[in-house]
C-alpha cells in the first residue's frame, strides 16, 4: 500500500554557515508540523554533525529523517549525500572533515556554525569555516559517498554551486541513473536534459520561513529503502512549486 | 598604487567602495575558491567571474582587498551587503578576466 507523504530533502540546520541559528530542531519541527510535512533529510555544508539530534526530536513530532549533507567539491560544486543511519552519515562526516582546509573564520561576519541538543541549547561551535570547498574533486566526492552506502543527488544544477551553473553539464546524465535537484518550475520546463534524469525539489531552507512543502512522494514507509526506490523511480514524486 | 587610483585609469564600476585609499600591491585570476584561497597573495585585487557571498569569506582569509567581477556580471545583493560589513571593495567590469587583467597591468599594477 503506497501512502502520501510530504517531504524535503534539503534543509539546513544552525551548524550550517550561511543558515540562521534558528534553524533548531524545535522550529524546525514546529514550522515542519504547521506546513504538513513528515519526512525530511537535514544537509549541512560539509557535516552531518547535527543530524543525529534533529532525527531524534523530529522522530518525536512524528517526523521521520534521512540523515544527508551536502559536501562542497573543490570544483565549487555542491551535492547531497544521503545515508541509511546516522551512524553512516557521522562514520562519512569525520571522514571528510579531513578534506576541509583548516580555515578558520569570524562568526560574526560569516555565520555562527553551531551544534545543537535535543533541548534546543548551543552545546559547541564548529571553529573550520563549513562553507568552503573541500579538498575533494567531484569524481572522489561521489565515490566517497557511496562507499560509505549512500546515494547522491545534484543540488540545485541550475544555481551558483550546482553542477550545470559550474561545469556546464552533468557528467554521465545519459545513462539514466543520475538524481537532479532542480530550484526553479521555470528551468525545469525549459531543461531539455532533464528527461534522461530523476528530478527532485527542495526548499535548500536556510531559515524558518523558507520550509515549504516541496515534494509528495508516494511510498511503502518511510525508511531509506523506500526513499532511494521513489527518488530513482519518477512515477511516484510529484514535485510542487510556489 | 591606491585602488583608487587603480579604479580611475582602467575605469572600472564601483559596486561597493569601503577602502579605497588601501595600497594594491599584487593580482590575481581565478574562479575556484579553493585556487584562490590558498594562492592569492594579500593586498591584491582579485579577478574573477565568481559573485556568490563566499567570495568574501575567501578575500578576508587571504587578505585580497578588492574584487573584480569580470564578463559584465553582476553581484547578489547579499554579496554586496555582506562587502560593506568587511571593508571589501566590489567592482564590475564588461571586459573578460585577461582584458581586465592587461588594463590593470597597463595602469601601472606589476
Amino acid at each position: 500500500m503506497l501512502r502520501d507523504f510530504y517531504v524535503d530533502f534539503h534543509i539546513h540546520s544552525c551548524l550550517s554557515p550561511c543558515a540562521e541559528i534558528t534553524m533548531t530542531p524545535a522550529v524546525i519541527g514546529k514550522r515542519l508540523q504547521e506546513i504538513g510535512i513528515d519526512w525530511i533529510s537535514i544537509t549541512d555544508h560539509n557535516s552531518a554533525g547535527n543530524v543525529r539530534t534533529f532525527s531524534k526530536v523530529l522522530k518525536s513530532l512524528g517526523i521521520e529523517v534521512i540523515p544527508g549533507i551536502e559536501v562542497h567539491t573543490v570544483e565549487d560544486v555542491h551535492i547531497l549525500g544521503f545515508f541509511e543511519s546516522i551512524e553512516a552519515a557521522e562514520a562519512y562526516s569525520s571522514w571528510l572533515y579531513k578534506f576541509i582546509p583548516d580555515v578558520k573564520v569570524d562568526p560574526e561576519k560569516f555565520g555562527y556554525q553551531l551544534y545543537v541538543n535535543e533541548d534546543d541549547e548551543f552545546t559547541a561551535m564548529e571553529e573550520k569555516w563549513l562553507g568552503q570547498p573541500t579538498s575533494l574533486k567531484l569524481n572522489k566526492a561521489i565515490d566517497s559517498i557511496l562507499e560509505f552506502g549512500g546515494i547522491y543527488v545534484y543540488s540545485h544544477i541550475e544555481r551558483k554551486m550546482g553542477i550545470v551553473y559550474q561545469l556546464g553539464f552533468v557528467p554521465g546524465a545519459k545513462n539514466n541513473s543520475e538524481i537532479v535537484e532542480i530550484s526553479q518550475k521555470n528551468t525545469f520546463d525549459k531543461f531539455n536534459d532533464l528527461q534522461h534524469m530523476s528530478v527532485i525539489h527542495s526548499s535548500d531552507a536556510h531559515s524558518p520561513q523558507e520550509l515549504k512543502k516541496v515534494m509528495r512522494l508516494k511510498a511503502k514507509r518511510r525508511n531509506f529503502s523506500e526513499f532511494k526506490e521513489c527518488l530513482l523511480n519518477q512515477k511516484r514524486v510529484e514535485l510542487l512549486w510556489d | 598604487m591606491l585602488l583608487k587610483e587603480l579604479i580611475d585609469r582602467c575605469g572600472f564600476r564601483i559596486i561597493t567602495a569601503s577602502n579605497l585609499n588601501e595600497e594594491i600591491k599584487d593580482g590575481y585570476i581565478g574562479d575556484l575558491l579553493s585556487d584562490v584561497m590558498g594562492n592569492a597573495p594579500a593586498d591584491s585585487i582579485w579577478l574573477t567571474v565568481q559573485s556568490h557571498v563566499n567570495i568574501l569569506a575567501v578575500a578576508s582569509i587571504t587578505g585580497i582587498k578588492a574584487i573584480l567581477l569580470c564578463n559584465g556580471l553582476s553581484y547578489e545583493e547579499e554579496t554586496i551587503e555582506k562587502a560593506k560589513e568587511n571593508d571589501i571593495t566590489l567592482l564590475e567590469t564588461e571586459k573578460s578576466s585577461f582584458h581586465a587583467s592587461l588594463a590593470l597591468f597597463e595602469a601601472g599594477l606589476r
